[in-house]
């Protein structure tokens, strides 16, 4: 498990981008991977959707939630979506 | 191009001649079907006056372009194409647009299904509803946020069921079920054991979706043909109670992890299809000192058993499936393949499995210890006879795991 602190840049879509209130922002994490920082977030920013409703992009790249953070990566959490 | 996402308003007249110029083997295409989408003036009951989409566009462009891809492998098409729209688009306007030739037309018809199906699992796309009479919102994300899924009142139908109650459920909660085929037996325990909220509940099997089993295995539809039934079977029961863990898995090929296996599990739902297979879980159940529900099929009829845990009935004495049956027995059972089943009888059977095993999690006492339960649907005649101890069974006079050791 990789603790070390990296830099991952963030961009929100939807209604996380609402609950937000940004579109984007960089941030400091020792979180080891997608999970982990997500939860750390849910804790911070009090984000409604779990995990399990989510699914994650790691530089334009859909990956699983087990995918270890780097960095200066580029992460995306995606709600449900609704195209179409 | 074979996706594209724009904010400009769509150009029927430009589109359509853009993509019949982009046919290069235009005499090989019989069949041209278009698909669009627009935008309704109600949702839900709600007047909707219109929409926005949002788009992660990198990735969007990358997973669309992908699923018209697949479309015109899958299809064998001759082009394809799909335009989205993002941004702020008014009652009537077009959000998406669909092409697809092919040969023939039921190649031309379904790739225009599959683009749409698929972009709307897939593509990161979101639709922002706004209303004549309140605030917008975001579909689907909105939808789940906007009524907050609540645990109590998800069992509140079971909670005033004698020996229920919050005890009861706090039970199921803790415990944790492995269902062994996920066919037609298990599609109903399945649905059932996490429909009343067993904490784990975890499928097992090898097989992918048939055509041939739908009419019975009913927690698969035609999407998911030729789809592994384990994965799907997990995911469909996650839906039907989001407060339940399911994981799935193949069994291991060797007795000794299987027990290992089993040794997580509070009940082991056999719900497989054949004697050999049913004969291995019961020799590394007992060895595993877990309770086992266990049904077989054949017609009209069925046979329940269930063998409490190992402690209590694998010692001199005790019984298991074993001092019945043993793989001699194979040749005689047939099997769905050979018999016939109709789907409401393994219906009938998975949930009475669900049944005796949320009976037991629970503690209500069960008639059937020690005893198999003859189903007769035909009749509608049930008969229990007792079980005694084979004293020839080698499971259970050895003892409790060297058979099963034996057999790896």
């Amino acid at each position: 498990m990789n603790r070390a602190i990296k830099s991952v840049h963030l961009r929100y879509f939807a209604i996380l981008r609402e609950q937000r209130g940004l579109a984007s922002e960089a941030v400091e994490t020792n979180a080891p991977t997608a999970k982990d920082l997500y939860e750390e977030l849910q804790k911070t920013h009090g984000f409604k959707l779990n995990c399990n409703n989510l699914r994650v992009a790691v530089n334009d790249r859909f990956v699983n939630w087990s995918e270890e953070l780097k960095n200066n990566d580029t992460v995306v959490f995606l709600p449900p979506v609704s195209g179409g | 191009m074979l996706f594209v996402l724009t904010n400009e308003k769509f150009d029927e007249k430009r589109h359509k001649a853009d993509f019949l110029e982009s046919c290069l083997n235009r005499n090989g295409a019989g069949a041209y079907s278009y698909f669009e989408g627009r935008v309704r003036n109600s949702n839900e009951g709600r007047a909707v006056k219109a929409l926005e989409y949002e788009a992660y566009s990198e990735l969007a462009e990358k997973e669309g372009t992908e699923i018209v891809r697949e479309s015109i492998a899958k299809f064998d098409l001759v082009s394809a194409i799909c335009i989205h729209r993002a941004g702020y688009l008014e009652l009537g306007e077009i959000s998406v647009w669909i092409a697809a030739a092919a040969p023939h037309r039921s190649e031309s018809f379904a790739a225009c299904r599959y683009i749409i199906d698929e972009l709307k699992k897939r593509v990161p796309i979101w639709k922002r509803e706004h209303y004549v009479d309140s605030d917008p919102e975001w579909v689907n994300c909105a939808n789940r946020n906007h009524r907050e899924l609540s645990e109590s009142e998800y069992y509140s139908r079971q909670f005033v069921l004698p020996s229920f109650g919050i005890l009861g459920q706090n039970k199921l909660k803790a415990a944790k079920v492995l269902v062994i085929g996920a066919g037609g037996l298990g599609s109903p325990a399945l649905l059932y054991l996490a429909g009343a909220g067993c904490g784990q509940v975890d499928a097992c099997d090898f097989d992918s979706v048939e055509l041939s089993n739908l009419h019975r295995q009913i927690i698969y539809t035609t999407e998911n043909l030729e789809a592994p039934k384990a994965s799907l079977a997990s995911a469909r029961i996650r839906q039907q109670n989001p407060f339940i863990n399911s994981k799935s898995f193949s069994l291991p090929n060797n007795a000794k992890d299987t027990q290992v296996l089993f040794k997580e599990y509070d009940v082991i739902l056999d719900c497989t299809d054949n004697m050999d297979t049913k004969l291995f879980i019961s020799d590394c159940a007992i060895a595993a000192n877990v309770a086992l529900i266990s049904a077989s099929v054949r017609k009209f009829e069925a046979q329940l058993h269930i063998w409490m845990p190992a402690l209590e009935n694998s010692k001199p004495g005790g019984q298991c499936l074993r001092c019945l049956w043993n793989e001699k027995d194979t040749l005689a059972a047939q099997s769905c393949v050979d018999a016939g089943i109709l789907g409401a009888v393994t219906g009938i059977l998975g949930s009475m499995q669900a049944l005796e095993a949320i009976k037991y999690l629970v503690g209500i006492p069960s008639p059937l210890a020690n005893h198999i339960c003859l189903v007769d649907l035909l009749s509608l005649q049930l008969t229990q006879i007792a079980t005694t101890h084979n004293e020839h069974c080698p499971v259970c006079n050895i003892g409790s795991s060297s058979l099963a050791e034996a057999k790896t």
